[in-house]
């Protein structure tokens, strides 16, 4: 299986590749501990998302309240389509 | 199993669950129909798989249950009557269901599809007549409340809905085709930080508006599924319609299945019944794979056996106490041993219940009216023997509404009501279960069956037997009644086979006539578990032999004047012939024949023999375990048991080797006519 | 207590996806034989038999492995090269081999008597021949290869085919054959 993360340190950009479920929970979280304790994270590309559940979306959420350095938070980008529709079936708007 | 799997399982086990219920529904219907908590009832079950199927995406068991829910609405509605035809109707289109459910991909659907057809065409008068009312295409379909109102709809989830494959996001998608879902507030409270966080668990919660037409009972539906994973409150916030008092404002509730019990609109009876099945269901069950029980079973097997191993030790130690501990430990043992085979009990009223659709089939086909009572339902036993004693009860409920039944015609003749009857009865007795199919039909005739026995050279013509041996020829291979003898003469069709299948089961199977019900009873005697049994050890050249104790009559040591020449074939055991079976010689073992021989009597379907071996050990409590592989083509030993001392001893067949000796027997009669040898004596 | 399963010569291998190449050899008769690891559980000494009656004479008996209830079986008889002689360096290898009798369709453990157990080698598939045709006295099926070791031929058994189940269930109703020499 490829890898669901993509993080690169000179841009602070930490991509979603793929699907965002509860198959691949683990070790989404894993890669998102391991970018935000690099200290460089600074944003989530979600372009590449192909598929949310309940679990990719609590992934959105906590790495949405992740803060940076001087309290900066990161943010998310890129909302792919089936990212929108997942937040939208919950009620959470997409601010950008 | 992945996540989804599971889920497809427990949807699996649910819509069988559901289907079976529905099953009974339908036939108790039939005499019952005007009782609105049946016809409630029958719409859930087909109501909550349309919902559950709907979760997966199973679009082929949506679409053909939306029709039969839209039916069965009606009918609760009292806008049709359900006649005869139409509860035949709906039990095929309940075997259709559950042909549908258990297709597992959507495509593979299509080779079903002209059965649905047929019964979706025969449905068409009982669902179109209402005139437009009911729009066909809608997937939201009214259900109860004809108007719309907005509810609010609480939703907490467990902590595990995401491993369970349980996702809230599909829960609320599909809560959509029941309305309008106005907003959605997901509850991040508990969701942690990053670094506290388990990613499969869920910390999310949802509360929800929807402005629906369904009433409560079908938005809670949606959540079945999942009902120990999700605890659903619904509130209508402004209702528009009337609505259920008893439903409206319902306090949360930990378990969705109490609340879908209270029910439909008005009648102060029905609350106070499912008051009364609150109560009844306050004893609580949960779901547990067949294989981790049957897992379980087998360690308290190794655990019997080993508890075995140390009280043989601990005694030949001489120790006090050691002997005291090990005494004591055996005690556990054998509390353990009952309590883990009694969690695989299972009340053979399920099994029973099957027979009402069988019966109503059978007598429909024959053109009989045949009602099946039946009692001792509660009775347990072993699940494993449940499975395996639905073939030939089949067999013999069929049997009896076949060639125990008369027909209408016959039995008013006879001044009987033309109502026939089958008795499914069970209950227990010394360890064994007992089940008793009985039919009130003209019972069985001696002569008629003597006669047909003698035709087939099943005995001879000066043979002696008691009413008893003469009715239990016809469990007799070969005793096939092709012609019509009398109205009674089909019974020999098969019979033989359910005795082989009875028999496999360590059961037996006996014929009684005068009957229960004056016709005639089958009576299955089978043991409550195949896991262990109680066994009399003996042993023959270097191997020890268990019999099943349920089997042996007596054991004797023969004194010197009795002790037997090597071609003598029977003794006289107390004014009885008994022909023996000499285990040494009948499995060519070699070795030294002892000087001493002694006799284990063992029974078995009123015949008798004298099994002789080396050495009688005594009697032992020991789990079997089935001989299978390269041994399935072995006659005379039923399986094998582990002893104390790790030695593995064989289970010997005795059925089977009174049938192999009686054969032999035959064979030699038949060659030698002037040597006139006795039967097997009958006891 | 006399039970196998405690043998201090008790040699368990332990599976792992590398071993495709590895095999077991061991002696029957004058013969050196191997088995893919895969197929092998375990080898214990020999001993604590019961004689199943009315079997084959290839059929030894059954033994109790740690509560399961295995068949033994002599593969010198299977070859029709006659019962071999227990000596002190027998043992039973106790393989697992597909089941195929009624619904049973999963891997059953079934023990085979060798008469010596030789080491584990690793036999690389381009020192594997073909079976030959003729010439090794064994049916044909039951051989998987012949492996090259050191200059020397190993038969390679094809156990699955050597022990199948339903065959070897199909040959137990030879019932009626006479069989002596059976008890010690």
């Amino acid at each position: 299986m490829k890898d669901t993360l993509r993080f690169s340190p000179e841009s602070g950009c930490l991509a979603v590749v793929g699907e965002l479920t509860i198959y691949q929970a683990k070790a989404a979280a894993e890669g998102l501990r391991s970018a935000f304790a690099s200290g460089q994270l600074r944003h989530v590309d979600l372009a590449a998302v192909t598929e949310l559940d309940a679990a990719g979306l609590q992934w959105l959420l906590v790495a949405a309240r992740l803060t940076v350095n001087d309290g900066e938070p990161v943010t998310l980008t890129n909302h792919s389509e089936p990212v929108c529709d997942a937040l939208a079936l919950a009620g959470i708007e997409v601010s950008s | 199993m992945t996540t989804m799997a599971t889920a497809l399982q427990t949807f699996l086990d649910e819509s069988r669950e559901l289907l079976s219920d529905m099953e009974l529904l339908l036939l108790a219907m039939e005499s019952r129909s005007g009782e609105p908590e049946l016809q409630n009832a029958l719409f859930r079950c087909v109501h909550t798989i349309k919902g559950s199927a709907g979760m997966f995406g199973l679009d082929h068991v949506v679409d053909f249950t939306h029709v039969v829910e839209n039916v069965l609405d009606r009918l609760r509605a009292g806008e049709i009557a359900l006649s005869r035809d139409l509860a035949n109707l709906l039990l095929r289109c309940r075997d259709h269901i559950s042909l549908l459910v258990e297709v597992p991909e959507p495509s593979e659907a299509a080779a079903l599809q002209p059965g649905g057809v047929v019964l979706l065409a025969g449905l068409e008068p009982f669902h179109s007549c209402a005139g437009s009312s009911h729009a066909q295409t809608d997937s939201t379909e009214p259900v109860a409340a004809e108007a719309s109102r907005k509810c609010r709809i609480d939703i907490r989830i467990h902590a595990d809905a995401l491993r369970h494959g349980m996702d809230p996001l599909g829960f609320i998608r599909f809560l959509g085709t029941l309305g309008d879902v106005a907003a959605v507030r997901t509850l991040e409270e508990k969701l942690p930080v990053l670094g506290d966080m388990d990613p499969e668990t869920c910390y999310l919660d949802f509360e929800i508006d929807l402005v629906t037409s369904a009433d409560r009972i079908a938005i809670e539906n949606i959540f079945e599924l999942a009902s120990d994973l999700y605890q659903i409150e619904v509130q209508d916030q402004c209702p528009v319609t009337e609505v259920d008092p008893v439903a409206a404002p319902l306090p949360a509730q930990p378990d969705t299945d109490e609340s879908v019990e209270s029910a439909a609109p008005g009648a102060e009876e029905q609350a106070d019944t499912s008051q009364q099945n609150r109560r009844r269901k306050q004893v609580q069950h949960f779901r547990i794979q067949a294989d981790k029980l049957d897992n379980l079973i087998n360690l308290v097997g190794e655990l019997v056996i080993s508890s075995a191993a140390v009280s043989l030790g601990a005694e030949q130690s001489g120790d006090t106490p050691a002997r005291e501990s090990a005494a004591n430990l055996n005690l556990l043992v054998e509390a353990i041993r009952d309590s883990s085979l009694d969690l695989r009990m299972v009340p053979i009223g399920e099994t029973f219940q099957r027979f009402q659709r069988v019966v109503r089939d059978v007598a429909s086909e024959l053109g009989k009216d045949i009602e099946l009572v039946v009692t001792g339902a509660d009775t347990e036993l072993d699940k494993t023997v449940v499975e395996k004693i639905g073939d030939p009860l089949t067999h013999l409920v069929r049997n009896a509404c076949d060639h125990g039944v008369e027909a209408p015609a016959a039995r008013s003749q006879k001044g009987k009501p033309t109502r026939g009857r089958v008795h499914l009865n069970a209950y227990h007795e010394s360890g064994s279960i007992i089940i008793e199919v009985s039919d009130d039909g003209g019972g069985l005739s001696r002569e008629r069956i003597l006669a047909k026995a003698m035709e087939r050279e099943l005995v001879r013509p000066d043979a002696v037997l008691t009413d008893q041996d003469v009715f239990n020829l016809i469990f007799e291979p070969g005793f096939s009644t092709v012609e019509q003898v009398t109205n009674l003469s089909g019974r020999g069709v098969g019979m033989d086979v359910v005795r082989r299948n009875i028999e496999s089961l360590r059961g037996t199977v006996e014929l009684v006539s005068p009957g229960v019900l004056g016709g005639t009873t089958f009576r299955i005697r089978l043991p409550l578990t195949l896991a262990i049994i109680d066994g009399f050890m003996a042993r023959v050249g270097d191997a020890t032999y268990v019999v099943p104790l349920e089997m042996v009559v007596e054991c004797t040591e023969l004194s010197a004047e009795q002790q037997l020449g090597a071609e003598q074939h029977y003794i006289n055991l107390r004014q009885e012939v008994l022909p023996l079976i000499r285990l040494r010689a009948h499995f060519k073992l070699s070795g030294e024949l002892r000087k001493r021989q002694n006799i284990i009597v063992v029974r078995h379907g009123g015949q008798k023999a004298g099994l002789i071996v080396d050495e009688l050990l005594g009697e032992n409590q020991t789990v079997i375990k089935p001989l299978g592989g390269i041994f399935s083509n072995l006659r005379g030993l039923s399986g094998s048991t582990i002893l104390g001392n790790g030695q593995v001893a064989l289970i010997l067949d005795v059925p089977t080797l009174i049938q192999q000796v009686a054969r032999q027997e035959d064979a030699a009669n038949r060659g030698f006519q002037s040597h006139a040898r006795p039967r097997l004596s009958a006891s | 207590m006399n039970q196998p399963q405690t043998s201090a010569e008790d040699v368990r291998i332990a599976e792992s996806s590398g071993d495709q190449n590895q095999y077991l050899t061991f002696q029957i008769g004058h013969e050196m034989f191997a088995v893919g690891i895969l197929h092998i559980r375990e080898i214990i000494e020999y001993g604590s038999l019961t004689t199943v009656p009315m079997m084959p004479e290839f059929v030894r008996g059954v033994i109790n492995l740690r509560g399961s209830v295995v068949p033994v079986i002599d593969l010198s008889a299977r070859f029709g090269r006659g019962e071999s002689t227990v000596n002190r360096r027998s043992c039973i290898v106790i393989l697992e081999v597909e089941g195929s009798t009624g619904d049973e369709d999963q891997l059953q453990e079934v023990g085979i008597i060798v008469d010596a157990v030789s080491e584990v080698l690793e036999i690389p598939p381009t020192e594997i021949e073909p079976a030959p045709g003729f010439g090794a006295r064994i049916r044909a099926d039951f051989i998987a290869g012949m492996g090259k070791v050191q200059g020397q031929f190993v038969i390679l058994l094809n156990v699955d085919q050597a022990l199948n189940t339903r065959e070897l269930a199909e040959l137990d109703s030879t019932v009626d054959a006479p069989r002596d020499g059976y008890d010690s």
